[in-house]
C-alpha cells in the first residue's frame, strides 16, 4: 500500500484527486493507497444525491467564501474546516482484506485506525451506526464510500477543531433527521477533540492520523503518478470545478 | 400544477422525492437525500423510469425498478424506504 503525504488544496482538487486514484487503481495502474488531506479554503462537500437547495446553505456559504462541492460518494453533507479538520481516504481491491466484502464491516476496517487515534488520546470511542465515529457518544468522524469494479473509496473526515457554528450555519440538517438521532440540533450531536478537552494543531492532528494508518496498514510513502495528476486535473475541469455536477441535483 | 415533495428517514440516511404533478403526471422527478446506493447512477435511472408517468402508477414502477436491478446495494435503506418517500410526496 502507498501512502500519500498531506496535500493541502482546494475541495474540486481533492475530490478529483480521490477519483483520479480510484481509475487508475480500476486500471491497476497504481497500488492500493491511503492519503490525508485538508481542504483550503475551508469547504462543503456534498453526497452524490444530495440537493443543493434542500441541504446547503448557499446564502451563508457564499458569504463567508465557502465552496461546495459534490463527491463521487453518497451520504451527507460535510464541512471542512481548514483548520479543524483532516480528511482522509483509502482506496483499495475488494480482495485486500476479508473485511472489505461486507458493506458494513468495510467501514469499519478503513476507518479502524481513527478509532484507534482517539482511543490513544484517551477517549471512549467506537463505530456507531453504519458509517459515523462517536467520541464520549458524540460524532467525530463520518465516512462515505463508492465501489467500482471491484475497488473501494473511501473517504472521510477527523474533526479535531471544527468550528462547529460554521458548521450549523452552512450545512440544512432535516428535521426528521435531526428527531430520529434524537436532538433538536446538529449542535448537541457533534464534537471534536477540541470540545473533548484536547487541543491538537493540524501538524499534530495529521501526525496523530499518520502513525494510525502506518500501525493499521504499514504503507510505503510515495506520490501521485503523473497519470493520476492528469487525471485528477481532467476531473477537476470537466466535473468538480464545474457547476453543472455540482449543482445537478 | 402542483409540485410535491416528500421525505422519509430509512435506517441509514433520508431520502427526498419530489416532482410536479401535471395532468395527473410526474414530471421533474427528482430523488435527493444523503441514503447511499451503489452503483451511484441507478438513482438517475430510477428517477427516468418515473418520469413523465402517471402519478398512480409510480409506486408499481418503483417495485419494478428494483425487482429488475439485483445489482444494486443500498446499506440499511429498503424499497419500502422510497415507497414512504413517495406516499409523503403524494400526501403534500
Amino acid at each position: 500500500m502507498r501512502f500519500i503525504p498531506l496535500i493541502v488544496a482546494r475541495p474540486e482538487v481533492q475530490m478529483a484527486i480521490d477519483e483520479a486514484i480510484m481509475r487508475a487503481r480500476i486500471e491497476g495502474k497504481v497500488p492500493d493507497t491511503v492519503r490525508l488531506y485538508t481542504f483550503s479554503p475551508s469547504s462543503v462537500t456534498i453526497g452524490r444525491f444530495q440537493s443543493v437547495v434542500h441541504d446547503v446553505n448557499l446564502d451563508e456559504a457564499r458569504k463567508l467564501g465557502i465552496p461546495v462541492v459534490r463527491r463521487v460518494t453518497g451520504g451527507g453533507s460535510v464541512f471542512h474546516d481548514e483548520y479543524g479538520e483532516v480528511t482522509y481516504s483509502v482506496v483499495v481491491g475488494e480482495d485486500y482484506h476479508p473485511m472489505l466484502r461486507n458493506v458494513e464491516s468495510s467501514y469499519r476496517y478503513l476507518a479502524g485506525p481513527l478509532v484507534d487515534a482517539l482511543k490513544e488520546l484517551g477517549l471512549e470511542a467506537g463505530f456507531s451506526g453504519l458509517n459515523d465515529i462517536v467520541a464520549n457518544g458524540k460524532k467525530i468522524s463520518g465516512s462515505a464510500q463508492t465501489r467500482r469494479k471491484g475497488v473501494i473509496l473511501q473517504h472521510g473526515t477527523f474533526m479535531y477543531s471544527t468550528r462547529v457554528e460554521v458548521l450549523g450555519r452552512v450545512l440544512r440538517v432535516s428535521k426528521a433527521k435531526l428527531a430520529d438521532k434524537g436532538v433538536s440540533s446538529i449542535w448537541e450531536r457533534v464534537t471534536t477533540l477540541e470540545r473533548e478537552g484536547i487541543n491538537l494543531s493540524r501538524w499534530e492532528a495529521y501526525e496523530l492520523l499518520k502513525e494510525s494508518f502506518f500501525s493499521a496498514f504499514e504503507p510505503e510513502e510515495g506520490g501521485l503518478t503523473d497519470y493520476e495528476l492528469e487525471l485528477a486535473e481532467r476531473l477537476v475541469e470537466e466535473k468538480y470545478g464545474n457547476p453543472e455536477w455540482n449543482e445537478s441535483r | 400544477m402542483k409540485h410535491h415533495v416528500g421525505e422519509h428517514k430509512a435506517k441509514k440516511g433520508l431520502i427526498r422525492i419530489e416532482f410536479d404533478e401535471r395532468d395527473g403526471r410526474a414530471e421533474h422527478v427528482r430523488i435527493t437525500g444523503d441514503f447511499f446506493m451503489h452503483p451511484e447512477e441507478a438513482v438517475h435511472e430510477l428517477e427516468q423510469k418515473l418520469e413523465g408517468h402517471g402519478i398512480d402508477e409510480l409506486e408499481s414502477l418503483m417495485d419494478e425498478f428494483f425487482a429488475m436491478r439485483m445489482d444494486i446495494e443500498m446499506p440499511y435503506v429498503n424499497i419500502e424506504d422510497f415507497k414512504i418517500a413517495l406516499k409523503n410526496a403524494l400526501k403534500e
